[in-house]
This record gives structure tokens, sequence and C-alpha cells, in this order.
């Protein structure tokens, strides 16, 4: 059973009857991994030479620098090379006469003093920059680095020695809740409420004690002024319970992305507005837009007749086809009847007048009554646009493009054009081979093939835009191995732009299964709504619940009679939610639930798939009898607060719950196998969120070889008698 | 009640010029040292280690504190120090301290004047500090009146029970130590100490906040003052000077 990340230190931490709580946030922001003035640096430096001497509190420049007294005070001197190099001091004296440079009352003592091998740079570091893109002072040289700005709850303690801002005046989590029905959970969502205040500002600036003046403001403004590229920056909130001496290991990290960075606010205040990364799925479209358009007619056919008279590797056509010498070059000659049908020739030269295509040598030579198509091969794009369009031979998967109502499956591409290796990859998924006219628009497509449906969902996360590191890719092939396999193999095109999470929050509902970012392990986590092997942990009103913090909600919209499910799209550029574009349905309907006795009404669900066809009929069929034996009756929700003792398990995870809200009809306390479907850590207690599942009876699971025989082993499903009970009596196995 | 007046440390001599630190571990800056937050630090980073700080010219100091520090776990001495020539040869011992705790300290000593000043660190690893100050006291004309708290504490955070009513723990999220003070103090001291105090730092700027330095030393608050003091005139050539302090509890 899947449990937050914990360890024995937490653990302790978590379950001791007092624990001191500790919220804290660290912020990645860029900084420069440069010093400002110092190579590969450019910026700031005023003067450069080898020293004329130096002793431990002057050195001399060469005799070509300033002659100004002062001029380069307060600035740096720095030993670059020579004797004494890396040394850096701060001067406070330059006479312009003698060239001597003394350094400031604050500054250590040269050692080893300068000599005159001694090459320097003096650095202006009081107009140095705060190393940040926006006013860096060298773009070029710049390296983007990272500087982490910690901060903690107001009041509460933190660790010895850790620059920790006591800042955080309010965190408003609005955490994920898994929805059976949606799939695609909604986006976690942290706002942190952070206080102002004037500040030294030597976090924030590496050259702070080199300003001639105090920097003015507060610490947010400055750093807002400094930093106007936050968004998308990482954020990790570490929540956990204080111990002394301090120990991290108590500290479970969420991670997120700043969505925004807004105010101050006319009290100072800022606010943080946090995502999981899941939100760049809302902002990515599968496939990618693409704006090509065809620079030549693309006709269904280039020509169609019957072939006048063929040698072996000619064919002779009919008056009726083009008089134009090479009007056919490239294109695909298609003998579809009669003699030498089915075979496909690229013809190599047309001579228009005698109407003659050359061919490579045909296997058998065509008749004079096999007809014929003609066929163009290839594409162009327009110049320069063939860059938006997949390589077939890179991507390491099959490519198509969508013109007009016809898509069409392209087997090369070079520069702005694109090719198929016959006319048979035309009209594919269902779609129709039409003319287009020049400039119709090039659509790119996303395919898949025969894929397990787990390899579409990380396709879709990836190209959404989640790295591979955020995806659990183990968990997924576990799931795809015990949960789907073959029954639920994808194949299916999408020809037009849609968001990457619209197209998960389409699939996800038809294979039951729901999708979300944890923030504690930092992934994206799909998990089957499916009954468990193992006993889930039980909650009661005793040991769990706190107290007067059970609701319950009856979720009758979600209550259903009539299950269909309408699959194998028969033309993939058809409109998807019509059930005639679909050539296969599964229909359950509950007709006792329908009954007068029971609720008397028909609820129907109906879903529209374009990603399953004729070789998953099994799967759909599965799919609509799970929805009516989890929707017959309405779910109901349950919201609850927890101790945080018990904060163990994550969203997605079953778990028993026995409490007075929810009694059998004799008014005990009936214990319900529910669904995690939120579960947030609001500092002082844990709110949950759960959602009532139709598990709480027995369910079968194909067991591994050499299983015991029931009722030794009752984890695994047995064949029932005809009684529908086991040879002892106990209730059969449902298997769905 | 003890015997001790109440004290104020606020003043310092780390603020009367840019300190300068023998040597500072990347990203402690000693600035950190001045600011009164707890939680900016400052560590240097090989032993002895000192932070001087030249006061332009001759000032006077009967205290030095730390605020926030692991002088003890790192097993550190720390020492007081004054001289008239930027330590080349005067330099002074005025007042040390071993720690035996980690806990903030006041140090107590004759009032004595200089213009270099320095904090030493003698032994043990490098520690990190996030408040020093060495300075001249401000001590109360009087003891505190009737109702000073000192360890009363407002607890932050929630008490569970199950809706059986068993205990499921508490959680805390911070312990506010807040006290209001009265005490009766004569016009002159008002206007001649309290106000200009009042003025220079304590209005805007935390500070240390000993009610009994001889009898409870391990009692000290960083605080923060309320917006305003009140001093309503009384009987006599008194005011009633009251004021709301706050902070953490230790």
């Amino acid at each position: 059973m899947p449990t937050l990340p914990s360890n024995a230190t937490r653990d302790a931490a978590r379950v001791a009857h007092e624990r001191k709580l500790s919220i804290i946030a660290e912020v990645d922001l860029d900084r420069c991994s440069n010093v400002y003035g110092v190579t590969p640096c450019t910026a700031g430096r005023v003067e450069s030479g080898t020293a004329q001497a130096g002793a431990a509190r002057t050195i001399t420049l060469r005799s070509g620098a300033s002659a100004v007294d002062g001029v380069f005070v307060p600035m740096t001197v720095r030993i670059v090379s020579g004797t004494g190099s890396g040394q850096e001091r701060r001067l406070g004296g330059y006479v312009g006469a003698t060239k001597v440079a003394t350094l400031a009352a604050d500054a250590a003592d040269f050692s080893p003093t300068p000599n005159a091998t001694s090459v320097y740079d003096i650095i202006n570091r009081p107009v140095a920059c705060y190393n940040t893109r926006i006013n860096c002072q060298d773009k070029p040289n710049y390296v983007k680095g990272m500087h982490t700005y910690k901060f903690c709850l107001r009041g509460a303690p933190f660790p010895p020695g850790e620059a920790v801002r006591p800042y955080i005046m309010q965190a408003d989590a609005a955490l994920t809740i898994i929805d059976p029905e949606a799939g695609l959970a909604r986006r976690n969502s942290l706002r942190l409420t952070l206080t102002d205040e004037p500040d030294s500002d030597v976090e924030q600036d590496p050259y702070a004690t080199d300003r001639t003046t105090p920097a003015g403001s507060t610490f947010w403004r400055r750093l807002v002024a400094r930093n106007p590229n936050t968004a998308g920056r990482f954020v990790r909130v570490r929540r956990g319970y204080v111990l002394a001496p301090w120990d991290w290991a108590t500290f479970l990290d969420e991670l997120y992305i700043i969505d925004r960075l807004d105010g101050p606010y006319g009290e100072g205040q800022i606010s943080l507005t946090l995502k999981d990364p899941i939100k760049l799925t809302d902002r990515t479209q599968v496939p990618v837009a693409t704006d090509g358009k065809l620079a030549l007619d693309l006709k269904a056919y280039a020509h169609q007749g019957t072939v006048v008279s063929a040698g072996a590797t000619t064919a002779i056509l009919p008056e009726t086809a083009s008089g134009a010498d090479d009007a056919y070059n490239g294109m695909e000659l298609y003998i579809t009847n009669a003699l030498g049908a089915g075979q496909r020739r690229t013809i190599s030269d047309y001579a228009g007048p005698t109407r003659t295509a050359t061919v490579p040598a045909w296997d058998v030579v065509p008749g004079s009554s096999s007809d014929y198509e003609i066929s163009a091969l290839s594409i162009q794009v327009g110049s320069g646009k063939g860059t938006q369009y997949a390589d077939p031979a890179t991507s390491g998967k099959r490519e198509f493009v969508r013109i007009g109502e016809e898509i069409v499956e392209y087997t090369a591409k070079s520069t702005d054009t694109m090719s198929w290796a016959s006319s048979a990859l035309r009209a594919q998924f269902g779609s129709e081979r039409k003319d287009h006219p020049t400039a119709s628009q090039v659509q790119l497509c996303r395919a898949f093939i025969a894929q397990p449906v787990t390899t579409v969902v990380r396709a879709l996360l990836e190209e959404g835009g989640i790295a591979a590191t955020y995806i659990d890719t183990a968990a997924l092939t576990e799931i795809e191995v015990h949960w789907y396999g073959e029954p639920f193999a994808v194949t299916c095109c999408v020809s037009q732009p849609e968001t990457a999470s619209a197209l998960l929050s389409d699939l996800l509902p038809q294979i039951s299964a729901v999708m979300w970012w944890s923030v504690q392990t930092q992934k994206a986590v799909l998990v089957p709504v499916m009954p468990r092997l193992t006993t889930p942990i039980a909650w009661t009103d005793a040991a769990q619940f706190i107290e007067d913090s059970v609701a319950v909600n009856t979720l009758e919209e979600l209550r259903i009679t009539y299950a269909a499910m309408y699959y194998g799209i028969i033309n993939a550029t058809s409109n998807r939610n019509e059930a005639k574009n679909y050539g296969l349905g599964e229909i359950v309907i509950d007709t006792d639930s329908e009954g007068a006795n029971e609720y008397g009404d028909r609820r129907t669900a109906i879903t529209y798939s374009r990603w399953f066809g004729a070789s998953n009929q099994i799967a759909m069929r599965a799919f609509v009898g799970r929805q009516i034996a989890a929707r017959r009756d309405a779910p109901r929700s349950i919201q609850a607060r927890l101790d945080p003792k018990d904060y163990t398990l994550p969203a997605g995870e079953l778990v028993d719950i026995t409490t007075r809200a929810l009694v059998d009809s004799a008014g005990a306390p009936l214990t319900t196998r529910c669904l995690i479907t939120k579960i947030a850590d609001a500092g002082t207690h844990i709110e949950v969120e759960l959602r009532t599942t139709g598990f709480t009876r027995r369910y079968g699971f194909i067991a591994p070889d050499a299983t015991a025989d029931y009722p030794t082993n009752t984890v695994y499903a047995h064949i029932a008698q005809n009684t529908g009970l086991m040879t002892n009596g106990d209730a059969g196995y449902l298997t769905i | 009640m003890a015997a001790a007046f109440p004290k104020f440390c606020y003043d310092s001599r780390l603020a009367d010029a840019t300190p300068a630190a023998s040597t500072t571990a990347a990203g402690y800056n000693v600035l950190n040292l001045r600011d009164w937050r707890p939680y900016t630090w400052w560590k240097p980073t090989a032993i002895p280690a000192t932070v001087t700080v030249d006061c332009g010219s001759s000032k006077a100091a009967d205290y030095f504190a730390v605020y926030g520090h692991d002088l003890f776990s790192r097993g550190c001495t720390i020492e007081c120090r004054k001289s008239t020539d930027n330590f080349a040869a005067n330099d002074v011992l005025v007042a040390t301290k071993t720690p035996t705790d980690d806990s903030p300290f006041v140090i107590e000593f004759t009032s004595t004047s200089a213009r270099y000043w320095r904090l030493r660190i003698t032994t043990g690893a490098p520690p990190v500090l996030a408040i020093a100050a060495i300075g001249a006291i401000l001590t109360l004309p009087r003891r505190l009146q009737n109702g000073f708290d000192p360890l009363r504490r407002e607890v932050r955070g929630t008490v569970h029970r199950s809706e059986d009513g068993h205990p499921l723990g508490r959680v805390l999220t911070y312990e506010a130590w807040t006290q209001d003070l009265q005490i009766l103090v004569d016009w002159t001291w008002l206007r001649a100490t309290w106000v200009p105090a009042w003025k220079a730092h304590l209005r805007g700027t935390p500070f240390l906040f000993a009610w009994d330095l001889t009898d409870h030393p391990a009692e000290l608050y960083l605080v923060q003052a309320g917006e305003a003091f009140s001093a309503p005139h009384t009987i006599g050539p008194y005011a009633d000077l009251s004021l709301t302090i706050s902070g953490v509890s230790l």
C-alpha cells in the first residue's frame, strides 16, 4: 500500500502527543554564478595593469593609472595574477601623483604583499549589478545559477544558522481533489502571504558592503525589481515538526512552481501563488499547432482510367490522361483491378504526347482492361515551414498530417516536403480521400498505434511539458501489467491541437483512472480506481476523526442507471460527440434501479471514446459494467479532519472508515471503504475528503501459480459453486 | 520579587561603524550581527575569530550580549575586548563568557570606554551567531509593578479530541511572550533617558529585555515595543510609564 514518504524520526515526531509545527518555504531564484568584475565577468573594471610595488596596506598602480586623487575610492583592488593573486581589498585612498592606493581602514592587510609581479584590476563594486539577469552589465558572461531564499511562519522556530525569514503570514492551500469523473484532478495550488520589512540587503546583494549608500526600500520590493522572471521557478514547501536539536528528517517536502508573484499590497505584503507542474499541461497543445499550407493542389487522384497497353516497364494511358511531359513524374501508378491488380509503381518518367508512363518493372504486366489510379506521393508545405513537422526517421513513431478532412501518413520528410511510400497511406483513420486546393492547411497529427494505454498517458504528459523525471514510470509499468494490458491498447489519431490536459481528461475516465500531482513524492501519479489486494487502513471515530469534524454529503448527481460507451470512431476527423460517428457501442442498463420499487427514473452516462476500437471490446464492456456498479447508488462524500499523527496516506488510496455519520439500517456504524480524494496538511490538522466506493464487498483477483485453495487463501478469486456460494457457504466473488 | 531592575539592551557599538570580521563563511555576512534579526547569521571560517569595530572616537559600554548562537555546541568561549590602537599594542580583555548552553545571554561589566571594540571567539569550532551587541545598557529606575508575569506564554496552536472524546494530541505553532510593562518614573529620567532611547531605537527596532539579570539571567527576550508608550502624569514629579513588548518565548 503506498504511503507518504517518511522515516523513523518523522514518525516519532508525528505521533508524539505534543508537536511543534514548522512550515518552511524554500524559493529558488536565479542568481548569476559569476562575481562582478572577476573573470569571466568583465563588468566594472575601471583600471588594470601590473603593480609597480606593494606593501601590507598599499599597492602602487601602473604608471599610466589615473592622476586624479581619490578616483578609485571606495572601489576594490583585486590581484588577478602574480604575487598575492586572488586577494581583494577595498580602497580607502588614492594619490594620483604617486599612484599609491591605500586600503580602507576596515580592510585586512595584504598577505602576502603584492609586488611588481602582481597584476591587478580595480573593480567599481559600488555600482555593481545584483547578480540577476535584469541588471547584468556583462550579459554574454551571465551564468544562470540559483540562490535559495527561505521563509517560515511568523513566530515559528527555525534551524540555527540558516537564514529563514519569518515572513509567512498565511498559507492557503487548494490541494488536489481527485474526481473520478474528471480523470485529471484539480491542480494543487498554494498561496503564501508573506510580509515585508526593511532589510540590510546582504542576502540579496552580494556587494551590499561595497555600496556607498545603503539600499533603499524593503526586502520584497527590491527582490521583485531584481527578479522579474520568477514564474516557473521551483519552490519547496517543507512541513515538519521542531525537534531539539533541529532535524530536517521530520520534514515532508512538497514541490511547486511559482505561478505568480503579486504585490506588494498596501501593507507591504506579497502573495506568492504556487501551482503543481501539471499546470504545464494546461498550456501545451498536443499535437503542436502547425501553420504549413499546401504549396500545390493535392488531388484525391491525379488521374484514373484503364490502361491502354503495357510493357515490362511501361504503361500507356488513355487520351484523357495529361498531355504534358513529366506531368505524373514521382507519382504512384496503382493497378486497381484486372490483370496486375494490386501493383504500385512510382512513375519515373511520363511522356505526354504518347501518354506513356515509365515505371520499375512490373511483376505482372497489366492488360488493356486493367484499371489504374495515379496519385501524388508528396506535398510541400511552404518555404521554411517543414521544421514544424516531425520527421518519422527521427521521431521514433509514425507521423500523420491532416489536410482538410483527410489524414495522411507520411513516411519521409526532406526540408519542406513530406512524402509517403504508397497512396495506401492516404485517408487514414477512417478519413476520406479528397481533393485539397493549394493553401489548404496542413496540421501535424498525434497518432497512437496499438500503444499500451499507460504509454499514451506518459506521452501526453511529456508532450504536455512534464519532464520525465516527474513521471513515476515504474508505477505506470506496474499499473499496465496489473490493470490494463492489451485489452486497453490504444489506436487513435488526434488530428487537431488540444491541450494535453484536455486529452488526459478525456482519456483517464475511460480507463477508470485518476491522475494528479503528488506534491509529496513530486511526481505525476496515475491510479486506477479499483479494489486493492491489501486491506486498507482503518479510520474511526474513536482514534482518528477530530471531534465534530465529520460531515457527509450525498452525490446524487452522480447516480446512474444507464451507462453507454460508444467507441470505434468511424472517421477520426468527424464530430466526436455524436453516437452515429461510432461503429461500436456497449450499453448496460440497471433495470432494477430504474424500477418503481427503487429510484424509478433513468439516469444516463454516455461516453464517447476516440481512443478505443474493435480490439478493445472486452475493456469497453467492463467499463460500462463498472460504471453502473460504482454509481447505481449515489456515492457519498465525507469531509473530516484528522490529527497529524494519522497523516500517513496519500490521496488516491483506499481507507475503511467507521463513523457514526454513516450507519446501517439498524443504526450501527457501518464500516465503509472510501477513496481518499483529498488530503491536505493544514498545519494544525489534516483535512481529508473521501468518496464512498463499491469496493466494500469481496473482489476477485487473478491468482499467481500455486496459490492455495479456498478458504486457505481468500485474497484471490475462487470459482464458486453453481449456487453462487463457496463450498463453506461464503458469498461468491464479484469479478469486474 | 527580584533584586535587580529591568534592563533594555539596545545600544550597540557594532552600529557605530561597519564591523570587520577576521573571516566570514559564504552567505553569513558579519553585518547580520547588528541587524537585530534572529534569523540572519554570521559565521567565521576559522577560530580564533574576531569582529572588530572602529567607533571613530571613544565610546562607552557596560554589557555585551549574544542572542541566537551555538557557542556551547561548538565548544567556544567568547570575549569582549577593547583597544585604543586597533589592537596593535593595546588589547584589553573586558569580559568573557563560556556558555553552558546555547541560550542567549547578557554579560554586564563596569562601564569603560574605547575607540575600538572587538568580540573574539577563542576556542572550539566556528559557530553561528545571529545577534551580538556591545553597548551601554538602559536600566529602568524601579522594579516592575504588580501584574508583570514573566513566565506567562500565549500558546498558538490547537488541541485535538476524537469524535469519541479521546485525546489525539496537540499541535503548536509557537508560543508568544507579551507583557504590559508599567513603572513609575520621574519626569527628568523620562525626558533625559527614556525618550532619547525610544527615538533612537526602541520604537522601531527589536531589543533585548531582561527583567532580572541578577537572579534570572536566562529570562531574556528579544522583543519589539508596541506602537507607542504612554506616560500620564501622576502624583509628584512622576509619570506612569507603560508600554507593551512582545516576542517569542524561549
